[in-house]
């Protein structure tokens, strides 16, 4: 994931705006300074709460578990993607300062919309103090041409609670779908028709769940229909995941398989990776268990044979 | 920079009224001459001279003098405080354009022309500009007026009557009888060509123009007719002046006088009776020197009663308090003069003081004081009230530059400009955790402060005021997702401190502030406040701290 640089601004640009800033604002006083906006802000999913990581395997695999790894990582990074312009929007809102601040409320915008000329975004987030514990809820708006805020089509959702912690709990919703059919241009969410993603970084494990819905038209064979995503990581270094996604990777005549890794590892860095086609056309027909040592080489590989599965480390 | 009285029919009035209406013997003598002024006080007079104190106040005084009691009309008058040699020109070009169409009307004319300020290698000094006295001379030596007379204060101004001969006595006397043919050029100087003019802080003016100013209020007319002449007015400046600055460190200053008149008459220059206003030393009041001391602490005037001889002196409408020095002690007291009455003094009404009430040099009166610029450098320490803003402004410490135009508008205070600047590390509690960071501050302000001096208190001087400030308020988190934050606004808030001279330039500054802060970011206005303290090393240009 990518460091904010929404407000990386220049020092002479930085100097001219609080200038500008002191000169407008001298007679009634104004500008950001809130600590109440940085509860707010800290109620946007941050970069370490969205990390995929892709599923780790031995450094020696039999060629298909290199296709099955390359699949994953495929999807994984696509993912990664997704998740990246979410915080890379985020980020942006973060840059600035809400426009406008009505109790528990804050807006951002609206303002013009990037790469969709006449549309309007808005960004707006709520927080419910008497909730134990305090939660928010925010909603990312886009106002097509000649609509008013009643026009406007939800593009984000999602909510936080701020648990304490390392952060929270939170959860979020992208769907791009709507907006996209009023004539909005999203890049790299074209196919995509859903995207939520559940997190909770209170306490150790964290974890994280990504499901990605697409569109049905995509072409099964080179994209996923679907995917689910659900990792957690302890503090100590030791990990899992479970990766399960819908692609034609058998022929046959079922056409979509189900595809399932699932991933374990230790922070001495030995781990196990269990991989198998559980529908579809390759139902029951792969089904490899691939462990490796702390060193990353291979300890037990079922596809070849080599090694012990007593040397595999257990299922969490 | 010239200025001209803004009751300007009502003193022409009067005028008139001195001339036609009270009918006055001598008034019509003195009413032949449509009289002009041109009047300058500059205290400044540029590179290689120190500011004077009360040039500007000598000025006004004989301007005062002049349209109460003198016969100039208010508008036949300029009053050019810190005016340059070129405002000085021009002011004379407008009175001869005056002189000319009052002459085409066949009107005499007389021209006065005062001058207290600087003069320095045969000019005089207007701030930076500087007026040749023997341009000058000539030029009033040709200036459209049947009498020219010009009375300059300024050192080493006797250079003015030096080509004619300067007298250092009042060794002459002029033939009074044949006056209405007077024609030519009088000048007067308050000291010789080599000699420097010298300012009293005790009387509040320079010594020269002080007594001739006392003499033109009635101390001068020895005739007692209640007239005072130009020979009458010099011969009084001239042994007051020598007398009080015979022992000053300065030497002795002895004014001059050069005339060169047909008709060989002398001029009546103020009339002190036909106002019928003033105080009244009858004349059986007790003979010696009375100090007239105004409401500003001001010495009004200063004469010299004679014994057995009234004298009425010619004060403007108001409170005065009254002194004669006895050998053991002071005979001090107060009174009024209301408008338009002629006030006696009564010996009873004065009571017995010790020195130390003397009004003259008491402390209602500042010391000098110049209006000058400061700066001053320092640092400090600024809180912001902990309730209701725990957390928002943390307390930081600022380094500052301060600006500050001193006795500009009114002695005692003092117009300041400030920035400052500084920054501390602090951190800010959120619902997910905390959050360090870096606060910045920047403040620009202008400040009006009085000051109390008082010698009573030596170096030590007391001042308060108010400050209006622009503050800008930044921090920035060393979590980098998370944005800059800023606040702006303006901030009211009072001063209080001391400021101690520790030489004549030098001074350090104990100062304390207190603010209001405006903060509505975060939904309703909040009223916040905080507070500071600082030390401030202050240098005065030009002045005295």
């Amino acid at each position: 994931m990518k460091k904010k640089q929404g407000h990386s601004a220049g020092r002479g640009a930085r100097a001219a705006q609080l200038g500008a800033l002191a000169g407008m604002c001298a007679l009634v006083g104004c500008g950001n300074y809130s600590n109440e906006d940085l509860d707010y802000l800290s109620a946007l999913p941050q970069t370490d709460d969205l990390s995929v990581e892709a599923p780790k395997m031995s450094a020696v695999r039999p060629a298909l578990e290199d296709d099955a790894l390359q699949t994953t990582t495929d999807v994984t990074t696509k993912l990664n993607g997704m998740a990246d312009d979410l915080l890379k929007l985020v980020d942006q809102i973060r840059a600035g300062y809400p426009s406008s601040r009505q109790g528990d409320r804050r807006v951002w915008g609206p303002g013009p919309a990037d790469n969709n000329p006449g549309w309007q975004i808005e960004f707006t987030m709520t927080k419910d103090a008497a909730a134990v514990p305090v939660t928010f809820a925010y909603d990312l708006l886009m106002i097509p041409p000649g609509a008013g805020v009643d026009g406007a089509l939800t593009v984000l959702s999602g909510t936080f609670q701020a648990t304490g912690g390392a952060h929270g709990v939170g959860h979020l919703a992208l769907t791009p779908g709507p907006a996209r059919d009023a004539g909005a241009i999203l890049p790299g969410l074209e196919k995509l028709m859903s995207l939520t993603i559940d997190y909770d970084s209170q306490d150790w494990p964290r974890t994280l769940t990504i499901e990605a819905m697409n569109v049905p038209t995509i072409d099964p064979s080179t994209d996923a229909l679907d995917a689910k995503y659900s990792y957690q990581r302890a503090q100590n270094g030791d990990g899992a995941m479970t990766f399960t996604f819908l692609k034609d990777v058998v022929n046959g005549p079922l056409g979509v398989d189900t595809l399932q890794i699932t991933s374990h590892w230790q922070g001495t860095g030995a781990g196990r990776a269990d991989i198998a086609v559980t529908g579809g056309d390759g139902a029951g027909l792969i089904s490899w268990t691939d462990c490796w040592g702390p060193d990353a080489t291979t300890a037990y590989n079922s596809r070849t044979g080599a090694g012990d599965t007593s040397a595999c480390i257990p299922l969490l | 920079m010239s200025f001209h009285p803004p009751s300007l029919s009502r003193v022409a009035a009067l005028a008139v009224a001195l001339a036609i209406g009270l009918g006055l013997p001598g008034a019509a003598r003195a009413d032949d001459l449509h009289r002009f002024a041109l009047i300058a006080g500059n205290d400044r007079g540029g590179s290689g001279t120190r500011p004077l104190a009360y040039a500007k106040e000598d000025a006004r005084k004989v301007w005062d003098v002049l349209t109460r009691l003198g016969n100039v009309r208010a508008e036949d008058t300029t009053l050019l405080l810190d005016g340059d040699a070129a405002h000085f020109v021009a002011a004379l070009d407008q009175a001869e354009q005056r002189a000319r169409a009052a002459a085409a009307r066949g009107e005499k004319t007389a021209l006065i022309v005062y001058y207290s300020g600087h003069a320095k290698d045969g000019a005089l000094r207007l701030g930076d500009s500087a007026l040749p006295l023997a341009a000058l001379k000539g030029r009033l030596a040709q200036a459209p007026f049947d009498v020219r007379i010009g009375i300059f204060d300024a050192c080493q101004s006797g250079a003015m009557t030096r080509t004619k001969g300067a007298r250092k006595v009042p060794a002459f006397e002029i033939d009074t009888a044949n006056q209405r043919e007077a024609r030519g050029m009088v000048l007067l100087t308050s000291s010789a060509s080599d000699e420097d003019s010298q300012e009293s802080d005790l009387i509040g003016g320079s010594y020269f123009s002080h007594h001739l100013a006392s003499g033109l209020l009635g101390g001068a007319d020895k005739s007692g007719d209640g007239r005072v002449t130009l020979s009458e007015a010099y011969a009084y400046a001239y042994d007051r002046t020598v007398a009080d600055t015979a022992d000053s460190a300065a030497g002795a200053q002895h004014p001059t006088f050069s005339y060169d008149l047909a008709g060989n008459g002398d001029l009546v220059l103020t009339d002190v009776v036909a106002r019928r206003e003033g105080l009244l030393f009858p004349a059986q009041a007790p003979a010696g020197t009375y100090f007239l001391v105004d409401g500003k602490g001001f010495v009004a005037a200063e004469i010299a009663k004679t014994p057995g001889v009234a004298r009425q002196i010619a004060l403007a409408p108001g409170r005065y308090r009254v002194k004669r020095r006895l050998p053991d002690r002071l005979r001090i007291g107060q009174v009024d003069v209301p408008r338009g009455e002629l006030v006696a003094l009564a010996e009873a009404t004065l009571r017995d003081a010790p020195f130390s009430d003397d009004p003259v040099k008491g402390p209602e009166r500042e010391p000098v004081s110049l209006s000058h610029w400061s700066m001053a450098a320092g640092g400090g320490y600024q809180s912001v009230f902990a309730s209701p803003s725990a957390g928002l402004f943390p307390g930081t410490g600022l380094a500052g530059l301060e600006f500050t135009l001193r006795d500009f508008f009114l002695r005692g205070w003092a117009w300041g400009f400030d920035l400052a600047g500084g920054g501390t590390r602090s951190s800010v509690t959120v619902l997910t955790g905390t959050l360090p960071y870096r606060f910045s501050e920047l403040s620009v302000a202008t400040s009006l402060q009085a000051e109390w001096r008082r010698r009573a208190l030596g170096p030590v001087v007391p001042f308060v005021g108010a400050r209006l400030a622009l503050l800008l308020m930044t921090r920035k988190f060393d979590d980098g997702t998370v944005p800059d934050q800023a606040f702006a606004t303006l901030s009211p808030g009072l001063i209080a401190g001391v400021r101690v001279a520790v030489s004549d330039s030098w001074s350090v500054v104990l100062r304390g502030r207190l603010h209001y802060l405006l903060y509505n970011v975060d939904q309703a206005n909040q009223s916040l406040g905080y507070w500071e303290a600082a030390v401030f090393l202050q240098y005065d240009f030009g002045g005295q701290p």
